[in-house]
């Protein structure tokens, strides 16, 4: 063994050490915290008010879940199988909602369709003076599963594409039609990839803070935040924290039971790969199914552009755009940037540990992290709080802190993209460099950089964009007085200052969105969590 | 195109004629975008429990030939016929589900989420009783009583192979259809496993219908060979038949490992560089040949045997071929035409680069085309 690499590796080891530190320390703490607080902890958490919020969380999660794998089955369905127009512009879309964060949507969602809201306005002279409530758990539902299924389209889209045509062929000749095809054969072979889906998107509803604050659903996140805000009370906030904390490694540890022991098969070898029979549809149910997924578009794409973009105008008459307060686009813009390079540097050490010297602690670190991607910002965020105020007490109310924070949550995303882009690397190509005359740092800038710069790029992008738009943990994290795009949009649209709000919104969506939207159809990764690609159909 | 009075009842008069189990006359079916033709006025008959094969390179048509029978693609003009219904037309088309036919793909498509017993039982219909016997039986058939409950995932090819072959069969197919259903497996397996396939179909006394390239398999499994050539059925006979007395240079050249030589005709004789050939010793398919007229022979390794030349020589030695149960030497003419000539009996060795003579051998006639 060469001394060099022991060093180096004794030097990562350290690292990965201190990084498990970092991610685990604020949810010890959270823990240490509420069980050492006193006695009547157990009162606090098992009044029946928690029940409450429990039942309603999980019935939103659930609902959420099962409304949006609808349309997602149903859209993806539609497009990957039938003979209907416009596929592309469709596919495009359908995934387009995924970049509105959860706040300026809602806000959009509330000012059509709230009481005495833009659509009751048209319908006026219909004489209707009332719409449905919004407010509560069908609006909550509606808005939330009209944001996610975009995330179960896309996975549930690929694995329809990857499931070998002659199996759903097989299938007719043994005399299924249609419909049973589908049900005894392309739906069970959609199961690894409608129940990874579902899991990101039952998450995605665990931790949405902004939709159901706006439509007053009062679950975990909006409780949590409304109690760490009277702020006597925090314990409560963290105790509630926990619990929350709970029903996500619940779900994550249901991901592990449900998805991982029936991975599904190539059978054969390869075959000539068929694309699969199109259905034939007639004219009438081509424009039944074109008008569905218009219906869908309508609520998820068109409502949130035509409403941002009329307050947008409605904000610059007025001024908006002139008295805009600029320092929040920097503000933004460097403490994203700040977080993507951290996480960048981070992962690049923790991946090189992993690929290089398959060491157990780098391993063991990456899965740590993972908890990151679970576990709900709001909670992360105050388990960070309670660490800032007593154990490194100098940087409470720094941006440090808030950086640090913004760390435990998307270190998996570079952390996955690196290590992906590292593994491409065969040891081989390296030696092979070196055996035709190259020094190391020659190969080095020549092969390895080139080869996993592209999963540098696509993380450090990615984790970016993630923190432009995060609000909770932005929220309870930033110094007093230090103001992000995200925070002044929630701000303005809580109190709903539609028109104050429509601009920085714009601006978030026109710096994040089209590489939301490009990542997301490479399918690195999709908005807040990392694609779990375990189908192998 | 058909024409008005011509129903589906007058065709099922013209059929209690041929009696053919599946029907396919003048079928041509193209591919959308340019209009590709892939069948070109394809005409077959197959009856009732046999075995045949369709032969050909790959995009000669013969996948779709068989999809256009399962129904997965549909005809442009013509029309097929399965069990004396009619299955396809230009105007009606039967959905595959709807057909009574066994497929078996070249992937084995075997359903990933189901066990053996599921894949098997998935096409059965009946009550829990018959469906179990059934099941049971061709578990029996396919000799994999044991594995029941494996997944498609931990059998071997081999396995997968009589799993998919025992799903076609299970819901008792009017015919089956199998689209290279040996090309996956290793060379050995291929030819063990595709004659046991063999005897499984004829025990169950079921037609079957294979798509090849593999002119050995071809040959070895049939009762028929058709071959087919960019879309058009050339030749269909029995294989002996086939190899014997190919119509035309392309057949000759599909079936056999076989040479060209040109000739002339002259008189009773086809004058030859390495000799005549007598015309009572030739067949030529139908077609009578001009004194003078040129043509090409297709002379194959047994056609020919080789002796030293110690003067007059035809040609020299430039590769030797050791297959065990043959040996080949590769010989340049002067002419730079190349033959094969298998001499495995005589036990004179030669060496590579040693100038010898050819003869005919004459065991069988030797096929002549024409040349244009």
């Amino acid at each position: 063994m060469n001394r060099n690499i022991d060093i180096g590796q004794t030097f990562l080891s350290i690292f990965s050490f201190f990084i498990i530190l970092i991610v685990s320390i604020p949810l010890i703490y959270l823990v240490i915290r509420v069980v050492g607080s006193d006695g009547k902890l157990l009162d606090l958490i098992f009044r029946r008010r928690i029940y409450q919020i429990i039942i309603r969380t999980l019935t939103l999660v659930f609902s959420v879940t099962i409304l949006s794998l609808i349309i997602a089955l149903i859209l993806s369905w539609i497009i990957e199988r039938t003979d209907i127009p416009w596929k592309k512009f469709f596919t495009i879309l359908s995934v387009l909602p995924i970049v509105f964060p959860s706040y300026v949507a809602g806000m959009i969602f509330v000012d059509f369709l709230g009481p005495k809201g833009r659509i009751q306005g048209w319908l006026e002279p219909f004489g209707v003076n009332q719409l449905p409530e919004i407010y509560g758990f069908w609006g909550a539902t509606i808005l939330l599963s009209l944001l996610s299924y975009p995330y179960l389209f896309l996975i549930i889209r690929s694995s329809l594409n990857r499931i070998d045509a002659n199996l759903e062929e097989a299938s007719k000749v043994l005399g299924k039609n249609g419909l049973k095809t589908f049900f005894l054969v392309t739906l069970p072979l959609l199961r690894p990839a409608i129940s990874s889906g579902c899991i990101l998107v039952s998450l995605y509803t665990l931790s949405d803070f902004g939709a159901v604050s706006l439509l007053r659903y009062e679950t975990f996140t909006w409780a949590i935040m409304t109690q760490y805000e009277s702020s006597f009370n925090r314990i409560v906030a963290a105790s509630f924290s926990l619990v929350l904390i709970f029903f996500a490694l619940l779900i994550l540890i249901l991901d592990g039971v449900i998805v991982k022991p029936k991975n599904y098969y190539v059978s054969g070898i390869s075959g000539t790969s068929r694309k699969v029979k199109l259905i034939k549809l007639n004219l009438l149910s081509k424009i039944f199914s074109v008008f569905i997924i218009f219906l869908v578009i309508f609520f998820s794409v068109f409502f949130p552009f035509y409403g941002l973009t009329y307050w947008f105008i409605r904000g610059a008459i007025a001024g908006e755009i002139i008295n805009f307060n600029w320092i929040l686009v920097w503000n933004s813009m460097s403490v994203s940037f700040l977080a993507a390079i951290s996480c960048v540097f981070c992962s690049l050490l923790i991946s090189l540990l992993i690929v290089k010297y398959n060491s157990k602690i780098g391993i063991l670190t990456e899965k740590i992290s993972y908890l990151g991607f679970g576990l709900p910002g709001i909670a992360i965020a105050l388990g960070v709080i309670f660490v800032g105020l007593k154990l490194i007490s100098p940087l409470y109310q720094t941006i440090a802190l808030l950086i640090l924070g913004y760390i435990i949550l998307f270190l998996p995303v570079t952390i996955s993209a690196i290590k992906s882009s590292m593994l491409q690397i065969n040891p081989h190509i390296e030696e092979a460099s070196r055996s035709l005359g190259f020094k190391m740092w020659y190969t080095t800038l020549k092969i390895t950089i080139p080869i996993i710069i592209s999963g540098v790029l696509a993380g450090g992008i990615l984790v970016f964009m993630l923190t432009m738009k995060e609000l909770p943990a932005t929220m309870i994290l930033a110094p007093l007085g230090f103001e992000t795009l995200s925070t002044s949009i929630w701000s303005y649209s809580s109190e709903a200052f539609f028109a104050k709000s429509a601009f920085p919104s714009m601006l978030l969506i026109l710096i994040s969105g089209p590489f939301t939207a490009y990542l997301a159809f490479r399918g690195y990764t999709i908005s807040d969590k990392p694609v779990k690609e375990n189908l192998d159909v | 195109m058909f024409e008005n009075n011509k129903t589906i009842g007058s065709y099922h008069s013209d059929f209690e004629k041929e009696k053919g189990l599946i029907e396919v006359e003048n079928v041509k079916c193209s591919y959308p975008p340019f209009d590709q033709i892939v069948l070109d006025d394809l005409s077959l008959v197959i009856n009732s429990g046999e075995f045949v094969t369709i032969l050909g390179h790959s995009g000669s048509g013969k996948t779709t030939l068989l999809r256009s029978l399962a129904g997965f693609e549909i005809i442009q003009e013509g029309y097929i016929r399965i069990n004396g219904m009619l299955a396809s037309t230009s105007w009606t088309h039967l959905p595959p589900e709807k057909r009574k036919i066994g497929f078996i793909f070249q992937d084995y498509a075997l359903f990933p989420h189901l066990t053996v017993r599921q894949n098997i039982s998935f096409g059965i219909v009946g009550d829990k009783n018959d469906k179990k016997k059934r099941e049971n039986y061709i578990l029996d058939l396919i000799g994999l009583q044991k594995q029941d409950n494996r997944y498609p995932h931990q059998l071997s090819g081999g396995q997968q192979q009589r799993v998919a072959l025992g799903r076609s069969l299970a819901p008792n197919p009017v015919a089956i259809l199998m689209d290279e259903p040996f090309s996956n497996l290793d060379k050995q397996l291929r030819s063990s496993l595709s004659r046991e396939v063999r005897d499984i179909i004829k025990s169950a006394g079921i037609t079957a219908i294979l798509v090849t390239h593999d002119r050995e398999e071809a040959m070895i499994l049939s009762d028929r060979v058709g071959v087919l050539v960019d879309g058009k059925l050339i030749q269909i006979d029995a294989p002996e038949k086939l190899y014997r007395f190919p119509v035309s240079l392309e057949v000759s050249r599909m079936i056999s490992e076989t040479r060209l030589l040109n000739g002339k005709v002259q008189n009773e004789y086809i004058d030859t560089e390495i000799g005549k050939i007598s015309i009572e010793k030739i067949h030529s398919s139908g077609s009578i040949f001009n004194n003078g007229s040129s043509i090409t022979a297709s002379i194959r390794p047994e056609d020919l045997t080789i002796k030293k030349s110690d003067s007059g020589e035809h040609g020299i030695i430039i590769r030797k071929e050791f297959y065990g149960n043959n040996l080949i030497y590769c010989v340049e003419l002067k002419s730079g035409t190349f033959l094969h000539v298998d001499n495995f009996n005589d036990p004179d060795s030669f060496k590579e680069g040693e100038k010898v003579r050819l003869d005919f051998s004459m065991m069988n006639p030797i096929s002549v085309f024409p040349n244009f």
